[in-house]
C-alpha cells in the first residue's frame, strides 16, 4: 500500500514535468515571443529585444523552461503579463472561490444521486424522473442552465442577485445568495454523471447473492440498500469525485464566467483571451497536479471502502 | 392450521412469474409438511421450481418482483403460534426471516458482503433479532465459529470474506444462519459450488449441527447422492410439480414415478452387485420450458412408459403407493407390476 | 421510455439536420445583414427579435445549425479517424503498443476536455477548420479506449481464435471478425462524439474563444444575448435551447445502443 503510494507519487513528478514542458514549448514556439504579444503588433524591434532581455525570453527555450519549473517548485510562477501581479498570489486568491463552489456542487450532486438511486421506494417510484434529470444534467450546457437560472430567479422573479461574488465576510446570507445558482448549475452535470454511474453499478450489486442473504437475515429494505448495496456500488463514484475535484478549474470555467465569479476558471479564461502565458501555465500545472493527486487519493479511498482491493 | 408436531405446512403453493414470453407457472400447487427436527430434501433438475419454492418459503420472492404467490405456507413460530408466511406484512416477515427460519445459499463466494468483516456479518442478525448488545453478540458469534470447527475463530472474526476459502465461507454462512437459533434451515444447493471433499465436510457439519440444535433442514439439491447421505424424507420435483415423495430409503429402493427411476439410473454406483455391466442412462430430452409445458403429465414426452390418450391428456395426482410413499403417475401400478412396456 | 429514447433522439437529429441543410430556405432574413432595428423585442417581423447590430436572431439561430453540424460531424470523424485505428491496434496486438497507448489515453481522459480544447485553440487560432481538428484531437482518447476494450474482449473469444487457427492474417481477422462486431458500438460512440463536440464548441464560443464573429454560432449567440437578458431573454435562451436539443438528440441516439 505504502509502496504503491510512493511509486505513484514518483511517477507523478515526470508526468507533471512532461506535460508542463509540452505546454511550455508549444506555447512559445507556436505563439512566438511573449514580448511581441505583450507589446502589440507595432512595437519596435528594440523594445521587444529589451523586454526579451528583461524577462529572459532571449535565452534558449530549454533554459527558460528550467527557470520556470525551478521557480514553480518554490511556488513562484512569475508575474502576469497583463496585470504584472504575482501569478501565485492571483491564483491563491481565486482558489477558495472555485474550491468552495466545486465542493458544494459535488456534495449536493453525490448526495442527491446516491439518495435517489438507493432509497428503496424512491428508486422505483422516481426511476423515470431520475432518468430524465440525469439526461438534463449531462446534456444541458452549463451556460444554458446558468442563464436560465439567472433569467428565472434574477430577471423574472427578482429573488437573487444575478452575478458577482460575496465572500463569507459580507455575511452568510449574502454569501449564500451569490453562490446558490452557481452551485446548482455546476452540480447538475455532476449529478447526471454520478447518478448514471452509480445507478448502473447499483443494479449490478443488487443482483449479487449477499443482497439476498441480507434480506434472508431479516434486514429491512432500507438496511439492505444503505448498509449492504451502497458501499459496494459507490466505488466508481469515488473515482469520478476524485477526478472532478482534481480538475477543479476545468469544471468551473463556464459556470464562473456566466456568474462572473472571481475563481480560477474565469482567471484562466481571461489569461487565455489575453495570451497571459504565465497564468495559463500555472493553472495548467494546477490542473495536471490536481488530477494526478486526486486519482491517487481516489484509489486509496477505494481500498478503505472495499478491503478486497489491495495494491501490492 | 397444522398439526402440533409439524413445523411447516405448505398447501397448494403456486408461484407465477410475469415474463415477456408470458406468464410462467414456476411452482404448481406444491404441498408438503416438515416436522420438527426433520430433514427433507427437495430434488429436481434446474428449472424444476425447487429454488423458487424455497425462496417463497422465506418470503423472498416479493422482493425480486414480478411474482404472484398463492396457497398457504404455515409456520409454527418459537412462541407456539402459527402464521401463514404468504399473509404476513413486510415487517412481520422480517421478524421471521433469519430468526424463525434461516437460509444458506448456493454460492458462498458471493454470499458474503466483501466490505464487512465476518464478525459484523454474523453479529448483524443476532443484534437485529435478539436485541443484544455487541459484546454478547460477539461472544455468541465466536462460540458458533468454534463449534462449526473453524480453526482460530478469533482471527476469522476479523477477516474479510476474500481472505477465506470457499469451504470456510460456507461455514461462516452456516454460522450466520444459525446465529439466531432458527428452527428451520433452508439450504439451497449449499455444496454445489464447493470441492467434493469440502462438500462431504459441509454435509457432515449440517448433520452434526442438526443433532445438537434439533432444527429441521430443508435441503434443496439436484444431487441424489447427497440426498442418500442426508437421509430423512425426499420430495422429487419436475416442471414445478411434486412428482414423488416419501422416505429416502423407500423412494430410492422402490421409485414409483418413471422420472425418479430415470434420475436414479443416471446416477453412477460403485456397488452395483446385481447388474454389474449396466450402463449409466441419461434421460432423453430436456426439462420442458416453463412457458410451454406439455399437456397431461409434464414428463410424458421423455417417458418410456407414456401411454397415448392417457399420459398426454390427464394430469396425474399424487397417489399413495404404500406407507406414505406418494407418486404422481397414472401408470405406476402397471409399471410396478411389470405390465407396462 | 427505453424504446422511446432512440426515437426522440433521431427526431431531434432530423430536425437539426433539416435546419442546417435548409437554412437558406427557412431563414426569413440574411443572417449577416444588419439593419437599423437594433435590439428589437420579438415581433411578427422578427419572431425572436433582432440583435445589437439589427440582425434577425431567428435567421442567425437557423444558420447556427450549419456551424454546429460542420463542427459536430467533422470533429467526430477526426476523433474516429485517430481513435478507431489506435484502439484496434492496441486492443488486438496488445503488448508494447498497448502499454504505451493506455497510460496516454488515461491521462488524456482525466484532463478536462474543455480546458484542453481552450489551450490548443488559442495556440492554433480559432477558425472553423482548427476547431474541428482540435475537438477531434480532444475526443480521440475516449474513442480509442472504447474500441480497445471491445477489441480486447473479442480477441479472447473463441471464434477469433478459430479464425487465427485457419491461418488468417491480422488485417483480415480485424476486418472480417473484429470490425463487424464493434461497428454498432463505434456508431453509437460516433453519435456521442458529435454531441460532445457540439457541446464543447458551444461552450468555447460562449467563453468568447470559439468561432469568431460574425459567423452565426449558437454558443456565441447565447453569449451575445446574455447582456440583453432582461430586454429580450429569447436572444440568449433560443440558441441555448437549440444547442441543448441537438446535444440531447445525439446523446440519446448514441446512448440507446448497448
Amino acid at each position: 500500500m505504502l509502496t504503491m503510494i510512493v511509486r505513484r507519487l514518483l511517477l507523478a513528478i515526470p508526468t507533471i514535468i512532461a506535460i508542463t514542458a509540452l505546454l511550455f514549448f508549444s506555447v512559445t514556439t507556436i505563439l512566438g515571443s511573449p514580448a511581441g504579444m505583450m507589446l502589440g503588433q507595432d512595437a519596435s524591434t528594440d523594445a521587444i529585444a529589451a523586454l526579451n532581455a528583461r524577462y529572459g525570453f532571449d535565452r534558449p527555450a530549454i533554459m527558460q523552461y528550467g527557470a520556470w519549473i525551478a521557480g514553480a517548485i518554490q511556488g513562484d510562477f512569475g508575474r502576469s503579463f497583463t496585470t504584472q501581479q504575482s501569478v501565485a498570489r492571483a491564483i491563491a486568491d481565486c482558489i477558495p472561490v472555485t474550491l468552495e463552489m466545486t465542493l458544494w456542487s459535488i456534495l449536493l450532486a453525490t448526495t442527491a444521486a446516491v439518495i435517489l438511486n438507493t432509497i428503496p421506494v424512491a428508486r422505483r417510484a422516481l426511476a423515470g424522473a431520475t432518468t430524465a434529470v440525469n439526461l438534463i444534467g449531462i446534456t444541458v450546457p452549463n451556460f444554458m442552465l446558468g442563464i436560465s437560472l439567472i433569467f428565472l430567479f434574477s430577471v423574472w422573479l427578482g429573488w437573487l442577485p444575478s452575478t458577482g461574488w460575496a465572500p463569507w465576510s459580507d455575511g452568510v446570507a449574502e454569501h449564500l445568495k451569490r453562490i446558490i445558482m452557481p452551485v446548482l448549475t455546476l452540480s447538475a452535470y455532476y449529478f447526471g454523471v454520478f447518478s448514471i454511474v452509480y445507478r448502473a453499478e447499483y443494479r449490478d450489486v443488487a443482483q449479487r447473492m449477499f443482497i439476498q442473504v441480507a434480506r434472508a437475515k431479516g434486514l429491512s429494505e432500507w438496511m439492505v440498500a444503505f448498509k449492504h448495496a451502497l458501499p459496494n456500488a459507490i466505488l466508481p463514484v469515488i473515482t469520478f469525485v476524485g477526478i472532478t475535484i482534481g480538475q477543479l478549474t476545468g469544471g468551473a470555467v463556464v459556470t464562473e464566467t456566466v456568474f462572473s465569479m472571481p475563481g480560477t476558471g474565469r482567471l484562466f479564461v481571461s489569461a487565455i483571451a489575453g495570451h497571459d502565458f504565465p497564468v495559463m501555465l500555472a493553472i495548467g500545472m494546477l490542473i495536471v497536479t490536481g488530477v494526478i493527486l486526486m486519482n491517487l487519493l481516489a484509489d486509496i479511498a477505494y481500498t478503505i471502502v472495499n478491503p478486497q482491493i489491495r495494491f501490492d | 392450521m397444522i398439526e402440533p408436531h409439524k413445523l411447516l405446512g405448505v398447501r397448494d403453493l403456486s408461484v407465477r412469474f410475469a415474463t415477456e414470453a408470458g406468464p410462467v407457472l414456476a411452482v404448481d400447487r406444491v404441498s408438503f409438511d416438515i416436522a420438527r427436527g426433520e430433514t427433507l430434501a427437495l430434488v429436481g433438475e434446474s428449472g424444476s421450481g425447487k429454488s423458487t419454492a424455497a425462496l417463497s418459503l422465506m418470503g423472498l420472492l416479493g422482493a425480486a418482483g414480478g411474482a404472484t404467490l398463492s396457497g398457504r405456507i404455515d409456520l409454527r413460530l418459537k412462541n407456539g403460534s402459527t402464521h401463514d408466511i404468504n399473509r404476513l406484512s413486510a415487517r412481520e416477515l422480517r421478524r421471521v426471516r433469519g430468526n424463525e427460519m434461516a437460509m444458506i445459499f448456493q454460492d458462498p463466494m458471493s454470499s458474503l458482503n466483501p466490505v464487512y468483516t465476518i464478525e459484523s456479518q454474523i453479529c448483524e442478525a443476532i443484534i437485529l433479532h435478539q436485541k443484544t448488545a455487541w459484546p454478547a453478540a460477539r461472544r455468541r458469534a465466536l462460540e458458533l465459529l468454534h463449534s462449526l470447527g473453524i480453526p482460530n475463530p478469533e482471527k476469522c472474526m476479523t477477516s474479510f470474506p476474500h481472505q477465506l476459502s470457499g469451504g470456510m465461507r460456507q461455514r461462516v454462512m452456516i454460522a450466520v444462519a444459525l446465529s439466531c437459533e432458527p428452527r428451520l434451515l433452508i439450504a439451497d444447493e449449499p455444496t454445489t459450488a464447493l470441492d467434493v471433499t469440502i462438500q462431504a465436510q459441509i454435509i457432515e457439519l449440517l448433520k452434526r449441527v442438526q443433532s445438537w440444535t434439533g432444527m429441521a433442514i430443508l435441503f434443496i439439491t439436484h444431487n441424489l447422492g447427497l440426498v442418500a447421505e442426508l437421509g430423512g424424507r425426499v420430495i422429487v420435483m419436475y416442471a414445478g410439480r411434486v412428482v414423488e415423495q416419501g422416505k429416502v430409503a423407500e423412494v430410492f429402493s422402490h421409485p414409483c414415478m418413471p422420472y425418479t427411476q430415470a434420475l436414479l439410473r443416471s446416477l453412477p454406483r460403485l456397488r452395483r452387485a446385481r447388474a454389474p455391466r449396466q450402463r449409466l442412462q441419461a434421460i432423453p430430452g430436456n426439462v420442458p420450458s416453463a412457458v410451454d409445458r406439455p399437456a397431461g403429465c409434464a414428463f410424458h414426452p421423455r417417458c418410456g412408459f407414456a401411454a397415448k390418450g392417457m399420459c398426454d391428456t390427464r394430469l396425474p395426482a399424487l397417489e399413495d403407493c404404500g406407507g406414505g410413499h406418494l407418486a404422481a403417475c397414472l401408470r405406476w401400478r402397471d409399471i410396478a407390476s411389470g405390465k407396462a412396456a | 421510455m427505453r424504446r422511446l429514447r432512440p426515437v426522440i433522439g433521431l427526431l431531434l437529429i432530423a430536425a437539426f439536420v433539416a435546419m442546417a441543410l435548409l437554412a437558406s430556405v427557412i431563414a426569413p432574413y440574411d443572417p449577416f445583414k444588419s439593419s437599423v432595428e437594433v435590439i428589437d423585442p420579438p415581433s411578427a417581423r422578427h419572431l425572436l427579435g433582432t440583435d445589437e447590430l439589427g440582425r434577425d436572431i431567428l435567421s442567425r439561430v437557423i444558420y447556427g445549425a450549419r456551424t454546429s453540424l460542420i463542427i459536430g460531424l467533422g470533429a467526430a470523424i477526426c476523433a474516429m479517424g485517430i481513435g478507431v485505428p489506435v484502439g484496434l491496434v492496441a486492443g488486438y496486438f496488445g503488448g508494447r503498443v498497448d502499454m504505451l497507448v493506455v497510460p496516454l489515453i488515461d491521462l488524456f481522459i482525466a484532463l478536462p476536455g474543455l480546458v484542453l480544447a481552450l489551450i490548443i485553440t488559442v495556440m492554433v487560432g480559432p477558425n472553423l477548420l482548427n476547431l474541428v481538428l482540435v475537438l477531434g484531437f480532444v475526443m480521440w482518447p475516449s474513442v480509442a479506449r472504447l474500441v480497445r476494450g471491445q477489441t480486447l474482449a473479442l480477441r479472447e473469444t473463441l471464434y477469433i481464435e478459430a479464425a487465427r487457427a485457419v491461418g488468417g492474417g491480422s488485417a483480415w481477422i480485424i476486418r472480417r471478425h473484429v470490425w463487424p462486431n464493434i461497428m454498432r458500438v463505434v456508431a453509437a460512440q460516433f453519435a456521442v462524439s458529435v454531441s460532445f463536440a457540439i457541446f464543447t464548441s458551444a461552450s468555447l464560443s460562449f467563453l468568447g474563444l470559439g468561432i469568431p464573429p460574425p459567423t452565426p454560432d449558437w454558443g456565441g449567440l447565447v453569449r451575445a444575448g446574455f447582456d440583453f437578458l432582461s430586454l429580450n431573454p429569447l436572444m440568449s435562451l433560443a440558441p441555448g435551447a437549440t444547442v441543448t436539443a441537438t446535444v440531447m438528440g445525439f446523446y440519446l441516439t448514441g446512448s440507446s445502443v448497448r
